[in-house]
């Protein structure tokens, strides 16, 4: 199909499809079940000179084709066992074409029907003849009962595959292991412990890390929000994946005393809560809320700066995921980005709370 | 005289200033996990390593968390104040500091902390879960200080099975094998998925056992004569008792598979996991085809023909 396609391109519609496809019979290897399907050298003259030259050689690369790869024209051939394999579903066309219009049939006037009827039974222009057959050819590639066997982690190489068997066992997943044993011997001991996964280095540790100890919001202005930033990077080390959670003590309130500025509600249309932040754009709202930005975070939460999230509250809440990654890198940054704001009548004095971050590991 | 005293007051506001600046926390502990399979009436001490990489001293306080869930990708549910009076099983050893007792780690300097599993014979047998906690400890805020005091607290899984067996039995089960949702349709029991574009398929794996299982196991693509034609192996991971865990590969938690084009008909995919203490199997069929070429292809033969009509239509008016 590609040949016809091509030949078509090249203006050889009239003379050459008829002698594109032959099969060569009884000149292969007796593995060989199926006949191989080739360009034909039958009649030479009637093919371009580059694949003519091509029709000639190949009688002499038949022998070798069962374990050599080879390309015909630019197109590369798969995996030996594939090279040897032709699908019923391919070769059935090319057997009525051949059955039809002879190997080599000699064209002239007495042919043009025929030769139309069946190239072209819809007398379409041989431009858009071209193009249906060249999206036909791509649509539907040929069968292959051979297939490599494969996968990301690796490649099986052979031409005797035995897997999946229901004796078979199975493989060895591949560069995983099972968690490695450090104490062994259940039956002496009493007791076996399991500390790591023999994938990831045991070695490295998993570290967490906070930018400042504290965040300071300065002098509060009614209607002009206080911002402050921290940094939480963690480094997963020898763990799968992990959470960060947080969990806030309590409101900010005046030390020793009952007075708050209580957790954010965001914006007064669009509320927030604990697990779903909201737009907070609203300065005449008071409250503590927190932004996030950066690596493992609800991006569709948090979809920009503007939106934010009331802390958690000790006593009332369980602590929320913050940070969390399954398969993480071996290190993430995320920015937290506080707001507060007070409102016109709000008690002077200083408001302090303490915010917890708890960074655990995946199981 | 007033301006030799105002130098000198201004000299000493100069010098005499405390410096202000936010210190940062940053700890590691290491192992991250551990599972512990013991027999009762046994005692067994596992080491952990804490280390103050902040660049100031922290005073911490260790503390042990238990759980007995968590979600889907394996994520403790941790409460801080949560307790049990199975933690009494688990003590530090006496160079260790010990728990909610605040202790002082220097800048840089690393600690060993002796945990000790001690199982009476009178424990019952099944599985338990806690975190053991290392936090910064919250230090009494200044009066004059305004804003948020912010603590970091970093923990280790502790998975304990008490058992008189080496294996403890887990009833593991694959639920829920299916294509990425939104990319298959399904009629009747065939999901019929397009085979250009790679496809991924996720997987849940539920324990409903009463003790810890593994996910050790193989995803595999096959033909209808099971012959594979991909296969990637599940990535061991723990499935704690009464929870359930999303399977995966090391590297993502969806199994992805890019068929070739020439793959086209009904392939079977299978989750098979085979780990020491559970034995699960399940299977789907999918019929893979070429839609997006199929769709592809019909428009542009719709577009040809069109083209065709339009210039026939142009030549039949030009002859008359």
């Amino acid at each position: 199909m590609y040949m016809l396609s091509f030949l078509i391109n090249r203006r050889n519609l009239r003379t050459a499809p008829h002698c594109l496809l032959g099969v060569l019979q009884n000149k292969l290897p007796e593995s060989f079940s199926q006949p191989l399907l080739l360009p034909t050298s039958y009649c030479p003259a009637r093919l371009p000179l580059p694949l003519r030259e091509m029709s000639r050689s190949l009688p002499d690369r038949i022998n070798s084709v069962y374990k050599e790869s080879i390309s015909f024209f630019g197109l590369s051939q798969p995996s030996p066992a594939q090279k040897t394999t032709i699908s019923t579903f391919a070769r059935a066309p090319y057997h009525t074409l051949s059955k039809t219009i002879g190997l080599c049939p000699k064209f002239t006037s007495q042919y043009p029907k025929t030769y139309h009827s069946l190239i072209n039974p819809l007398h379409l222009h041989p431009i858009s003849l071209s193009l249906i057959l060249i999206i036909f050819t791509l649509a539907f590639p040929t069968f292959s009962r051979a297939e490599p066997l494969s996968s990301p982690s690796y490649n099986i190489d052979t031409n005797k595959v035995e897997l999946g068997g229901g004796q078979t066992p199975l493989p060895s997943p591949g560069t995983i292991s099972a968690p490695s044993t450090e104490e062994g011997g259940f039956t002496s001991s009493g007791f076996l412990i399991k500390t790591s996964y023999e994938h990831i280095s045991p070695s490295t540790p998993f570290i967490f890390t906070i930018s400042d100890s504290d965040v300071r919001f300065g002098n509060l202005v009614p209607g002009t929000p206080s911002i402050a930033t921290i940094t939480l990077t963690v480094n997963v080390g020898s763990a799968l994946g992990y959470s960060v959670k947080t969990i806030a003590d309590h409101a900010l309130k005046i030390a020793d005393g009952n007075i708050s500025i209580p957790n954010t509600t965001c914006d007064l249309k669009t509320p927030c809560t604990i697990k779903d932040a909201a737009p907070w754009k609203d300065n005449t709202r008071p409250g503590l809320g927190y932004n996030l930005a950066g690596d493992d975070i609800d991006r569709t939460d948090f979809s920009s700066n503007i939106f934010f999230r009331p802390f958690p509250l000790q006593g009332i809440d369980s602590p929320v995921i913050i940070m969390m990654n399954p398969r993480a890198l071996a290190k993430t940054n995320s920015t937290v980005t506080f707001k507060a704001n007070i409102s016109g009548s709000q008690a002077a004095g200083n408001y302090q709370n303490n915010i917890q971050y708890i960074a655990i590991p995946s199981l | 005289m007033k301006k030799i005293l105002a130098l000198l007051l201004t000299l000493t506001f100069f010098t005499n200033t405390v410096p202000v600046w936010s210190a940062n926390i940053s700890l590691s502990q290491t192992p991250s996990l551990i599972r512990i399979i013991i027999k009762p009436g046994k005692t067994v001490t596992q080491n952990f390593s804490l280390t103050n990489l902040s660049d100031s001293d922290k005073v911490l306080n260790l503390r042990l968390v238990p759980f007995t869930i968590a979600d889907e990708l394996g994520n403790p549910n941790i409460d801080p104040r949560a307790t049990s009076t199975w933690l009494d099983f688990l003590t530090l050893d006496s160079r260790s500091p010990q728990f909610d007792q605040p202790f002082t780690l220097k800048a840089g300097q690393s600690i060993n902390l002796g945990l000790i599993l001690n199982v009476p014979l009178t424990a019952r047998l099944g599985d338990y879960y806690a975190a053991f906690l290392a936090a910064s400890y919250a230090n009494t805020l200044n009066r004059s200080f305004q804003g948020s005091n912010i603590s970091a607290t970093l923990g280790s899984n502790l998975l304990i099975s008490i058992s008189t067996k080496e294996d403890p039995p887990a009833i593991l089960k694959v639920t829920d094998l299916l294509p990425q949702h939104g990319k298959y349709i399904k009629l009747g029991g065939l999901y019929f998925l397009d085979n250009i574009t790679p496809l991924y398929f996720t997987a849940l794996a539920r324990n409903e056992g009463e003790f810890t299982a593994t996910t050790k196991g193989v995803f595999k693509i096959a033909r209808g004569d099971k012959t594979p034609l991909d296969m990637q192996s599940v990535l061991p991971q723990y499935v704690i008792s009464k929870s359930t865990r999303l399977l995966g590969t090391l590297s993502d938690t969806k199994f992805r598979f890019s068929p070739r084009l020439k793959m086209i008909g009904k392939y079977s995919v299978n989750l098979d996991i085979r780990s020491e203490n559970a034995n699960t199997s399940t299977q789907i069929d999918i019929i893979l085809f070429p839609a997006k070429a199929l769709l592809g292809t019909l428009a542009t033969a719709l577009i040809v023909l069109l083209t065709l009509k339009v210039i026939g239509t142009r030549k039949t008016k030009s002859v008359s």
